[in-house]
């Protein structure tokens, strides 16, 4: 509403400078010889004094003066033949009238096709401190990084930061962030699952004693999670105990049915350990289940962090998309496998998963996103 | 002096002025002149040895080898052709494998283009716009998701 | 709301354009003084309204406010805030803002300090600068609008780029602007000298000083970009001849023809006709400049297909004004009436000469700068046009002029003495000659016009205090009388002492860069060191450093010179990992004789670093030489004659005039 006092104010302002002089009575102009005449007298005084001054000689300030006093005089006769003609009001009045309104009329028009009033300044300091303005993921990690730094117990705080870290791939972070819940919060599942998925995945995949503890407690009270199970069977594996990973592997085949995206990577695990098991070992599965598949890079996510929800959408359904397609050529890609299960569950498309043939792209919610084209244009230094 | 010599005066210095400035622009046009090329370009024409001229394209992945002192060889490829270089000097910044990059200098009998001059811009993006042309023309462009990225150079 | 605020003002100011643009030229048609006096109220509103949107922007970078795309594009929190506020026209788009509200300011000056003007001139030069100004707010409002906003906003902002966070880069644009579009004014007076067909005495009064003030600002920001370059992109090179140097460089050269003709207008009533074409000609130049650089089609073509809303609007604009300001100067220049003659040897006569070469010089600057672009456009092929061809071209044309510039302050106006003014010269000829041999003597390298171009520079420095010592008669008269009219001489005559002396500074300084510059590219490994004119650089090593955004590497040299030392060098190169980019700092150490600048290069295997030393001898006076410059044309504008606004009795004594009627 205070938009549009403003705007008003302004306009009205601006159209009374404007109109005041096709308003006010109408006298006429001084003619323009006068001001001829009044330049040309201005430069034989110069004459006279750069003559004064000594700078020009005195036959050269001669033949100046008698230049402009040529001219001057023209101009007297020129004064003299014209005549002052003021017009009547007519055209005024007309001028007044369109401008009074075409103005404000054009003026709106063109700002409510360009212009966005119902938006407010969002100017970064105050979307700081502004505790419900956004949920955008990279505001609340910025404000509550920044309440973090100031007060280092509040368990709540770090609850809420550690899955964004994770999914951010920042593991180091993550863990740090499950470990401190856990301990102002007390252990749950969730954190302990959390907990010891970051540590995997910050060692690339090799689960580390630590890491199998806290998986194996957070199986321990919920039986449902299906990551820490995954990275139980792979801790088995990699310890050779290639039986108990088979077990691992196919107590979840069962517990998740048939119908979950990675039945067939399960399958595939489960074929690789019998082959271990039977003493012929393809050489593709030897190691570390971590593949050579890459995640986004440290500029995708930059580029992500700034993108409009709808932008950020896409990217992450296109990278989805790109990992399913990678996950089916590479079954070993531990970090991806996890992330694919994360991500599916992420963007509430189970039905994707389930069916896993190319279904139609969910409709993208409609952005009020407008961005100019500008970004296309080269830019040159200058 | 009459008027019409003065005016003579005038349009014969102007005409004097004109004519030189014309003689060294077409001079100047024939001899300092520089084309720019690709490497398959360079493979069509049948380049003369000694004329100079800039050639463009990306430096081919790890060609990059360091020679005797600070001379530098690498390899110019277009994706269809490619072309040896040999540079002697500091290389810019943003000199890198698989970066778009200008040479500029002669190619020798040797089939070896020997630059002396070596230009790459100051943005990681950044591909000179006539190599972008002329890969986009060999078919091997593939910079349309970075044009498409909200990269601002300024 | 403080964004949208803006947004509306931009869009108010278009539509005051379009009101300030049409009245007061219907009103000097129908000679109606209350459509004609709407011209003032509007300037000066249309100023305060893209002022207010500017001030809008300005606000929204300062307070990081991410919502408005064009901040979000081109800003970041983590910036400093001297860039946060150099980033408003670091864009395109911001930079069109920055554009129109110098136009602004300009129409607005001649709006409320043109109670000496005629009128109708006054009117009609409002209405067209205000042409000027409805093409660029539509241009900006339809295809290149900064208040676009963003909803949700993002984060945090993508325009950190580390190369352009520097001081002079910062803040040249505004003074290639002010220089630009301070032709504008030149421009809108010669229109509409040519719509009314006549020349009011007061045109060349008030066409000179804008243009001076324009010319100085131009100076000073082509030698900033100049001074940027030089010391940032770590080449130590000043000039490239790059076609967005080109870009600003001609409409500097058209505009200093235009300063003198607008001389000879002044004094003289003569070359009107040219003056006029001149102003089209330097404006169109500058538009052009704006324009080619901004839409990136001097370095390619294929640029201009990117984005054809922009690349056509671009065109129509420059095709309307340019177009038709010619064409209406071919429609109405026989109207004009032909000034005062004048002999071939004369003041008129020299400056008539200036312009000529400068003219040509720059047809010859444009002919390089364009041709590759219409090469590529009609024929596809790309070929670069690069120094040689200008050294080819524009050297040989400008030299003359250079020989020719002591003669032209000693002649007289009309008619002129040259074997006077050639005697009068001697001691500057004589002061020339013996440096010219002195070099010759002392250094025997180099090329032989060397010793040639230093000459130069010496001749035209003292032909500065020849003219003075003429004016005041020095030697001629006594002592204390010479003081007497050195006191008096006006201003206007140092200042172009000054500026000619400045040229001559700047001669010296490219000359003896170019000729003398020593240049070694060694590898070097810590503890070795190398020599160059005279100076030895032993290289201490490299050792990281952190900086706040980045991590570098830093080279550090101990310079001495015969044993004694002198300075530590620390070249540096910087790596910046969010923006993935890096740049080098160049160690340069300043002395009378030149410059010492060093640049590391990239580490070799063996752990030794290529290293590229240069010593520029005197490199520094280029850009002392453009200051110079710039303080001789501000001693100009200062002068009592040239101030803009009228004397204060001749205001009053147009009144009365004008009360007489």
């Amino acid at each position: 509403m205070l938009l549009w006092v403003i705007l008003a104010a302004l306009t009205a302002i601006v159209l009374f400078f404007l109109l005041r002089p096709l308003a006010g009575g109408g006298g006429s102009e001084p003619a323009r010889e006068a001001f001829n005449a009044a330049v040309y007298r201005d430069q034989l005084e110069e004459i006279d004094s750069d003559r004064a001054r000594g700078l020009i000689g005195e036959a050269e300030a001669e033949s100046a003066r008698l230049e402009v006093a040529r001219r001057l005089l023209a101009t007297d006769a020129k004064r003299r033949k014209a005549k002052a003609r003021t017009r009547a009001a007519g055209p005024a009045r007309a001028a007044l009238i369109a401008v009074a309104l075409a103005l404000p009329l054009a003026a709106l028009g063109l700002y409510l096709f360009y212009g966005s009033p119902r938006l407010p300044d969002q100017p970064l300091a105050a979307r700081l401190q502004d505790p419900a303005s956004e949920q955008n993921i990279a505001v609340l990690v910025a404000r509550v990084e920044a309440r973090l730094r100031a007060h280092p117990e509040e368990g709540e705080g770090w609850d809420a930061i550690a899955p964004v870290y994770l999914s951010a791939r920042r593991y180091a972070d993550a863990a740090e962030a499950y470990a401190q819940s856990i301990r102002l919060l007390g252990a749950t599942a969730n954190r302990l699952s959390g907990y010891g998925q970051a540590l995997v995945l910050e060692k690339g995949g090799l689960v580390t004693e630590e890491a199998r503890t806290a998986l194996e407690r957070a199986v321990a009270l919920d039986e449902s999670l299906v990551e820490p199970r995954i990275l139980i069977a792979i801790a088995k594996e990699q310890d050779g105990d290639y039986a108990a990973a088979i077990d691992g592997w196919r107590a979840l085949l069962e517990k998740k049915g048939a119908d979950e995206a990675w039945q067939a990577m399960v399958q595939k695990r489960i074929a690789n350990a019998e082959a271990h098991l039977s003493g012929k070992a393809p050489a593709a599965a030897e190691g570390a289940p971590q593949g050579g598949m890459a995640g986004p890079s440290a500029a995708d996510i930059a580029a992500a962090q700034n993108m409009s929800p709808a932008d950020r959408q896409a990217m992450v359904e296109t990278m989805v998309q790109k990992l399913a397609t990678k996950l089916e050529q590479n079954s070993d890609d531990l970090a991806g496998w996890l992330r694919l299960v994360r991500a599916y569950t992420v963007l509430d498309r189970k039905d994707d998963a389930r069916q896993r043939s190319p279904a139609p792209r969910p409709s993208l919610p409609a952005t009020r996103t407008r961005r100019s084209n500008s970004t296309r244009w080269p830019q040159n230094l200058d | 002096m009459t008027r019409k010599q003065r005016r003579g005066v005038l349009i014969g210095t102007c005409l004097v002025v004109l004519g030189v400035a014309v003689g060294l622009v077409l001079y100047a046009m024939r001899d300092s002149i520089v084309f720019f090329y690709a490497p398959s370009d360079v493979a069509e024409m049948q380049m003369s040895p000694g004329q100079r001229f800039r050639l463009g394209g990306l430096v081919e992945t790890s060609s990059v080898v360091r020679g005797e002192g600070t001379t530098v060889r690498f390899v110019i490829t277009d994706g269809a052709k490619t072309l040896p270089v040999t540079y002697t000097g500091v290389l810019p910044d943003l000199f890198r494998e698989g970066q778009g990059v200008i040479a500029e200098g002669t190619l020798e009998p040797d089939g070896v283009f020997h630059a002396d001059n070596v230009l790459a811009k100051h943005d990681e993006n950044y591909m000179p716009p006539e190599v972008a042309a002329k890969l986009k023309t060999q078919g091997v462009w593939r910079g349309e998701a970075g044009a498409a990225a909200p990269s601002a150079t300024n | 709301m403080i964004a949208e605020t803006g947004h509306y003002a931009l869009i108010l100011a278009l539509g005051v354009a379009i009101v300030q643009m049409l009245v007061p030229l219907i009103g000097t048609h129908y000679r109606d003084p209350k459509l004609t006096a709407v011209a003032v109220p509007a300037a000066q509103a249309e100023f305060i309204l893209i002022g207010i949107a500017f001030i809008a922007l300005m606000t929204a970078y300062v307070t990081s406010d991410f919502s408005v795309a064009n901040v979000w594009q081109n800003s970041h929190s983590a910036k400093p805030l001297l860039y946060k506020i150099s980033g408003v026209w670091g864009n395109h788009e911001g930079s069109m803002v920055l554009w129109v509200l110098i136009l602004a300011l300009f129409g607005a000056a001649v709006a409320t300090f043109g109670n000496n003007l005629p009128r109708q001139l006054q009117a009609n030069v409002l209405a067209v600068q205000s042409s000027i100004a409805v093409a660029f707010l539509l241009f900006i409002i339809i295809t290149s609008n900064p208040f676009m906003r963003l909803d949700p906003a993002p984060f945090d902002g993508e325009g950190l780029n580390p190369v352009l966070q520097d001081p002079a880069l910062a803040f040249h644009p505004p003074f290639l602007y002010a220089g630009y579009v301070g032709f504008s004014m030149a421009f809108s007076f010669a229109v509409a000298a040519l719509i009314d067909g006549r020349i009011d005495a007061a045109w060349a009064r008030w066409v000179r000083p804008w243009t001076l003030a324009a010319w100085m600002c131009l100076t000073i920001g082509i030698a900033m970009g100049s001074w940027w370059a030089y010391y940032e992109l770590g080449w130590g090179g000043f000039w490239f001849w790059d076609p967005v140097e080109n870009a600003s460089f001609m409409p500097w050269l058209a505009g200093t023809a235009l300063l003198h003709s607008a001389l000879v207008m002044e004094k003289r009533d003569a070359l009107k006709v040219w003056t006029i074409l001149l102003a089209i000609i330097t404006f169109s130049l500058s538009l052009m400049g704006t324009f080619l650089v901004r839409s990136g089609v001097l370095t390619s073509v294929h640029a201009f297909a990117v984005d054809p809303a922009r690349g056509v609007f671009i065109l129509a604009i420059m095709g309307v004004f340019i177009g038709g300001a010619f064409a209406l100067f071919a429609w109405r220049a026989p109207l004009l009436s032909q000034g005062g003659l004048f002999a071939p040897i004369s003041r008129e006569g020299s400056l008539v000469l200036n312009n000529l070469l400068l003219t040509v010089a720059c047809a010859a600057v444009l002919v390089g700068t364009l041709y590759p672009l219409a090469l590529e456009a009609i024929t596809g092929e790309k070929i670069s046009v690069g120094a040689p061809f200008f050294n080819l071209t524009f050297v040989p044309l400008i030299v003359p002029l250079l020989i020719a510039m002591p003669f032209g302050p000693l002649l007289a106006w009309k008619r002129g003495d040259l074997l006077a003014a050639a005697q009068r010269l001697m001691t500057a000829a004589i002061a020339a000659l013996a440096v010219m041999i002195l070099v010759l003597a002392v250094n025997q390298h180099g090329p032989w016009l060397a010793p040639l171009g230093i000459g130069l520079g010496i001749w035209l420095i003292m032909g500065a205090p020849t003219e003075i010592a003429y004016r005041v008669k020095l030697f001629d008269v006594s002592g204390s009388e010479s003081w007497r009219r050195a006191r008096n001489l006006p201003r206007a005559t140092f200042g172009g002492a000054l500026a000619h002396a400045g040229v001559g500074v700047m001669v010296i300084g490219l000359v003896s860069t170019t000729a003398w510059r020593s240049e070694r590219i060694e590898l070097l490994a810590p503890g070795e060191s190398l020599d160059i004119a005279g100076y030895d650089l032993a290289f201490a090593g490299v050792a990281p450093r952190q900086g706040p955004n980045y991590s570098e590497r830093v080279a550090k040299f101990v310079v001495t010179r015969g044993g004694e030392p002198v300075t530590e060098l620390t070249p540096s190169k910087r790596a910046f990992a969010v923006e993935k980019s890096a740049t080098t700092e160049a160690g340069i150490h300043n002395s009378w004789r030149g410059d010492l600048y060093v640049v590391l290069g990239d580490q070799l295997k063996d752990g030794a670093y290529s290293v590229r030393v240069y010593f520029n001898p005197m490199v520094r006076l280029i850009w002392i030489g453009a200051l110079i410059m710039f303080f001789g044309g501000g001693l100009s504008l200062s002068d009592r004659r040239l101030r803009v606004g009228a004397p204060k009795r001749a205001r009053s004594k147009m009144a009365a005039a004008a009360a007489v009627e």
